[in-house]
């Protein structure tokens, strides 16, 4: 990837509901990311991004944002998943 | 010397599943219900709240078998034990009962029978794979007659069957499967079981406690007996008439959270804690006193020694082997010196243990000196109801200065590590050498750790010093956790490496220091 590209930044919530109903499990996500594009993604951790508020409409925690965009219900595989389809748009 | 008991079910379905989410929502509702200050009112609505008119049933035959389920889990958060229900008594009345009890009583877990989704009596089944063959080898070769062929499939008469699995191994085409019951193979002592009609029962005089079963089912049918009604209670009570409450938190909390743990100590006093103790400093304690103790028991010609501060391994060998209970270390837990210090500071306070530990519930309740215990989920469920995030709360700096030894209790082999350093440590040069420890770990309970451990009390042990957790992994791994276990380790081991050694802190004499206490949050009071 040409280095000046922006990088993509994905947030995982970790305020503590997203941290008991499931979001411990994607702390360490990044250890996950395959080799090749793992130098696309910023991921950080952050404390909660009030994305439950928004419930109604986004559906249930634990939500990560990628590039602002908001996913709910997030699991390992679907997020890597999700990023494994943005690497592959970002090398296009 | 590593004895690695593996248990059977897999850690990862374990933690990370609906049961669990389905339990957490259930606390925090209550928790919610009763810091908004009408717990009596609010509990009645929950099962219609989370199964509101017109929604789907996510999983059960239809929406008020899941609001009677849900009402069984209500109960169980209350506090009360599902077995006593008579599918009637409305859950304000609970409520009402819970908001006046004097104290937590035993047993610990509650299995509720309607959610249980029953296992067929008989342990083999033909499936459709199965072609009605010739040979027949399962119904020629069952002892008791149990196989026959009806309309050209094999067929199990579950009330001939044995479970002997001899009709799986001999069909060729590997028809027959055996149906797994994961609560009866998640339990270490053979202590759930399936009744007549199926449904779980825990035989209590077996049960140690440790809620592995819990964490198996995988219909989240049985719960724990939650506290958290009297200590939200005793925290509101707190805030009116002075009386303390003071937080005991396990040396297993790193990495339960994504915060530092003076984050943590932050939530917990805006909480209403007055102070939090880390029962690490507990541990180094008993470090001592456990260390000393070897000495004096190798010295008399004892054999070996096992640690003592699983409460669910004490509880196994005072139910099921009870021969090993002599080699028992008769030194206090680290709960126990916790509370020890926080009754010192703080005379007539309330103890709370907060711990990975279910098991832990029971010690509580037999220990004068600890009031309530709870999990590091049910914390999590009181943080999210009161709206406390713990990353933006002020830190708590507690002035406890635990040790590497103190941290390590909370992983399989820290608890042997602690008390060998301290053995070598305090050794007199001349006796050096009869006092070599050697350490065997047992990681994880199973029906053949058990086994191992009887004969090492009969024939005797190939080392001097065992440690024994009960949950794989150290209590870390316990049944009341919730953070990643492998960042809970990694951290744990961080923790471990940058920290003072015991001998250093006690050159140093460093005692008992009060927790430095930030300006109190205001959280919703009744």
């Amino acid at each position: 990837m040409n280095e000046s590209a922006k990088k993509c930044q994905v947030k995982i919530c970790q305020g503590t509901a997203c941290f008991i109903m499931g979001a411990s499990q994607l702390q360490d996500l990044a250890e996950d990311l395959p080799e090749e594009y793992r130098s696309f993604f910023e991921i950080v951790c952050v404390p909660c991004l009030e994305l439950c508020n928004k419930r109604q409409e986004l559906g249930q925690m634990p939500y990560v944002t990628v590039d602002g965009q908001p996913y709910a219900d997030m699991t390992r595989e679907k997020l890597l998943r999700i990023l494994q389809l943005k690497a592959e748009c970002m090398l296009r | 010397m590593n004895i690695s008991s593996v248990s059977r079910e897999k850690p990862e379905t374990e933690r990370h599943n609906n049961a669990q989410y389905l339990r957490r929502e259930v606390l925090i509702r209550v928790a919610r219900a009763y810091l908004q200050g009408d717990l009596e009112d609010q509990v009645n609505r929950i099962p219609f709240a989370m199964r509101p008119k017109k929604s789907d049933a996510p999983f059960r035959c239809c929406i008020y078998k899941e609001r009677a389920i849900l009402r069984l889990r209500t109960l169980g958060a209350l506090g009360f034990p599902v077995e006593g229900d008579d599918d009637f008594t409305p859950l304000s009345e609970y409520a009402n009962q819970a908001l006046r009890r004097s104290g937590p009583n035993e047993p610990v877990l509650t299995v509720i029978d309607i959610a249980c989704k029953g296992c067929v009596s008989s342990r083999y089944f033909v499936t459709e794979l199965c072609q009605g063959c010739l040979a027949r080898p399962c119904a020629v070769n069952c002892n008791f007659g149990a196989v026959s062929l009806v309309n050209g499939r094999a067929v199990i008469d579950p009330s001939r069957c044995k479970n002997c699995g001899r009709c799986m191994t001999l069909c060729p085409y590997q028809a027959i499967v055996k149906i797994h019951v994961p609560c009866e193979e998640a339990c270490p002592v053979n202590a759930i079981h399936k009744g007549d009609e199926g449904h779980a029962i825990i035989d209590f005089d077996k049960c140690t406690s440790c809620g592995r079963c819990m964490r198996a089912c995988p219909f989240g049918a049985i719960m724990e007996r939650s506290q958290i009604i009297d200590i939200l209670r005793v925290l509101a009570a707190s805030r009116k008439d002075g009386r303390k409450v003071v937080a005991l938190v396990a040396p297993a909390i790193v990495g339960q959270f994504p915060v530092p743990f003076e984050k943590i100590a932050g939530a917990l006093i805006a909480l209403g804690f007055a102070d939090v103790v880390p029962v690490a400093a507990g541990a180094d304690l008993t470090t001592l006193h456990e260390s000393a103790e070897f000495r004096t028991r190798m010295k008399s010609g004892k054999g070996f020694m096992t640690t003592s501060c699983c409460p669910a391994y004490v509880q196994t060998v005072r139910k099921h082997i009870p021969e090993l209970l002599p080699f028992v270390s008769d030194t206090p837990t680290p709960m126990h010196y916790a509370a020890e210090l926080a009754r010192k500071k703080y005379p007539d306070s309330v103890t709370v243990f907060i711990g990975p530990c279910v098991a832990k519930r029971s010690e509580g309740i037999h220990d004068e000196l600890i009031d309530y215990v709870m999990t590091f989920e049910e914390t999590g469920a009181l943080f999210v109801a009161a709206e406390i995030e713990p990353a933006s709360v002020p830190a708590c700096e507690t002035e406890y200065k635990a040790s590497w030894q103190g941290h390590g209790f909370a992983v399989t082999g820290g608890v042997a590590s602690a008390v060998e350093s301290l053995v070598r440590h305090t050794a007199p040069d001349s006796e050096e050498d009869s006092l070599l420890v050697t350490p065997i770990s047992v990681n994880g309970l199973s029906p053949a750790g058990i086994k191992q451990l009887k004969s090492f009390a009969c024939e005797g042990c190939p080392g001097n010093l065992v440690e024994v957790m009960a949950c794989e992994g150290g209590c870390i791994g316990g049944a009341g956790t919730v953070g990643n276990p492998k960042i809970a380790a990694r951290e744990i081991k961080c923790l471990v490496a940058k920290s003072a050694s015991l001998e250093d802190l006690t050159k140093q004499d460093v005692e008992f220091s009060p927790c430095v206490v930030p300006e109190r949050i205001e959280t919703e009071d009744t």
